[in-house]
Formats: structure tokens, C-alpha cells, sequence
């Protein structure tokens, strides 16, 4: 009997969520090669190149008809580059965070190795990722990414380039 | 017209006035253990701080730099102290006051919430709190200045 309620309790409680869930639909948005830039002169230890990222909903999702809910975004994936025929001075580990418009940064990334100046640079991605949909709305992102600068200075600007992707997920 | 050009000449004086006044904490700090320098800036339009300066950079019993090992994110234990964003998100409300901002204390992986009191041009009252500010702690931070030659 005791058996038979707890079964019921389990039903009941599969159909509501199942009534309430919420058809969603992923999409993977993949920002343009961003300029992710710091400014010189540098001296050794962490340093902040930066670069902001304007979009609005309507340009990333032009697919969807009708009034577009994010329901879910999260970053799968940050490729720090380096520009072609550029003089890079001795970098250590970079880590990645992000600053949406209204809403806290947060960190979503950490290059655990030194930056290779020959090849696109993969970072280890955070697994926790809170309010990225609230987030991913605001419409403007900044990068921020403090790195290890090894030599003792460097008086030039540094440039990387810069590809962030999301997953996000839109109510259909 | 005249009037019109008046209250536009208030309105930019008051703003730049404003805009000084939040840049005020930009700089850098020692809290009142001396164990670690932090570096206020300003990103976009709210401040943070970074640790610039550790007394003790290197893990005694590994011999390498100190990770956020206390980091409650497994994937994000490795990011190194030295560099690491502890102050965030800080907006200025007037009167020598930051708030809703955060504070992370490293030493237990947690993040507070933080408000900061400019109490003159080299000190500032930091306090960590949970929920309500009457919870919480303060610590005096001294603005670290050049040293006489």
C-alpha cells in the first residue's frame, strides 16, 4: 500500500514537471575574431587585455519568429589566438572572465599552459556557469583576460584574437 | 536660454565632479595582514581589484606559485594567486561609498558581499558580509605610496 502511494507520489510529481517543462531549441553562436587588446607599457606578473562584444538577439537569431526567451546559455568553448607576424613577449597562463552589462563577472576560463605564439590557444572552460542566460540578454559582454607576463616589461600594446562560443538554448 | 545653458554647465560640472570622485579608489591596496597587495581598477563603468603582490607567492611545501585551491569550481583550483580578481563589480554611490560589489577570500574559497568606505585619500574601510551588513567584518586597507627617495 506504502508502495503503491509512493508510486503515485513519483507519477504525479513526473506529470507536472512534464507539463511544465519548456520546449527549447540549441543554437551555437560563435562571436567574430574580437580584437582582445591590452595596453603598453606592461611590467612582469598579471596584466588585462580587454574587448567588449555588442550584438543584439535579433541579428544572433534571426531564425526565430516569434518574441525570443533565452532559457539556458553557456560558453563551450574560448580560443585565444595570436595575430599573424606579431612580436610577443614570454606569456604564462591566462585567465578568462567575463562581464555581461547588468550582471556580475564572473571567471569562465584559465589557459593552463604558456601561451603558444604559433597556434590558437584552447582554455579549460569553468564548469560552473551561473545566470549566463540573464547574462547572454544584456547584449554586451566584455572579455577580460589577465595575463602572465614573464619578460620584465614591454612597453608595445598586445592584440590577440578572440572566439567565444555559447550554447544557448531559445524557448521555440 | 540662458538659464537652459546654466543648468547643462551644473549638470557637466556636477558629472565630472561624480566621475573624480568614483575614481578615487583606484590604486593600489594593503589589507591590514601585509599579506597581499591588491590593485583597484576600473573596467568599463564598475571597479575591480586584483592581487599584484603576494608575501608569500610560492606553496612551502610544493615550491610553486600558490593556486586558488580552495576554489569550490574543480576546474578553476589551478588559476594562480598572484593575478587573481578579489574585488568585483563595485559601483559608486556617492559619498565615499562602493557597493554591490564582492569580496572572494581565497583562504576558504568563499565570496562575500562588499562595501567599501573611502574614510580619507589613503585608507578605506572594506567590510564582508553575508546578506545583512550587520554581519559581517570589517578590515582598514592603506593605500600603498610610492616611497620617498
Amino acid at each position: 500500500m506504502k508502495n503503491i502511494g509512493l508510486k503515485l507520489s513519483v507519477f504525479l510529481c513526473a506529470a507536472i514537471l512534464f507539463s511544465c517543462s519548456v520546449e527549447t531549441e540549441t543554437h551555437i553562436v560563435e562571436t567574430p575574431v574580437l580584437d582582445l587588446k591590452a595596453s603598453g607599457p606592461m611590467f612582469q606578473g598579471s596584466n588585462t587585455a580587454t574587448v567588449t562584444w555588442e550584438y543584439t538577439l535579433k541579428e544572433l537569431f534571426p531564425e526565430v519568429e516569434n518574441e525570443i526567451v533565452i532559457e539556458d546559455a553557456r560558453i563551450s568553448s574560448i580560443k585565444i589566438s595570436p595575430v599573424n607576424n606579431f612580436d610577443y613577449p614570454d606569456i604564462g597562463k591566462i585567465v578568462m572572465e567575463m562581464k555581461p552589462k547588468n550582471t556580475s563577472m564572473s571567471r569562465v576560463g584559465l589557459l593552463e599552459e604558456n601561451f603558444s605564439t604559433t597556434s590558437a590557444n584552447g582554455l579549460t572552460i569553468a564548469d560552473v556557469q551561473e545566470d549566463f542566460d540573464e547574462a547572454f540578454k544584456d547584449e554586451r559582454l566584455t572579455f577580460v583576460a589577465d595575463f602572465d607576463l614573464k619578460d620584465e616589461e614591454y612597453y608595445d600594446d598586445i592584440d590577440f584574437e578572440l572566439v567565444v562560443t555559447f550554447e544557448v538554448q531559445t524557448r521555440k | 536660454m540662458r538659464n537652459t545653458i546654466y543648468v547643462i554647465a551644473f549638470c557637466l560640472f556636477t558629472y565630472i565632479g561624480f566621475a573624480q570622485d568614483a575614481d578615487a579608489i583606484v590604486g593600489v591596496w594593503e589589507p591590514s595582514n601585509g599579506k597581499v597587495y591588491v590593485k583597484i581598477d576600473k573596467i568599463d563603468d564598475k571597479y575591480y581589484g586584483k592581487i599584484v603582490w603576494l608575501r608569500e607567492p610560492n606553496d612551502p611545501e610544493t615550491g610553486k606559485p600558490k593556486t586558488d585551491v580552495n576554489n569550490p569550481d574543480e576546474s578553476m583550483k589551478d588559476v594562480p594567486l598572484k593575478g587573481y580578481r578579489m574585488l568585483k563589480d563595485f559601483v559608486y554611490k556617492g559619498d565615499g561609498e562602493w557597493e554591490d560589489g564582492t569580496i572572494y577570500d581565497p583562504q576558504n574559497g568563499t565570496t562575500y558581499d562588499c562595501v567599501i568606505n573611502l574614510k580619507d585619500e589613503n585608507t578605506m574601510d572594506i567590510r564582508g558580509y553575508v546578506g545583512v551588513k550587520t554581519f559581517g567584518r570589517t578590515d582598514t586597507w592603506k593605500r600603498l605610496e610610492k616611497k620617498k627617495k
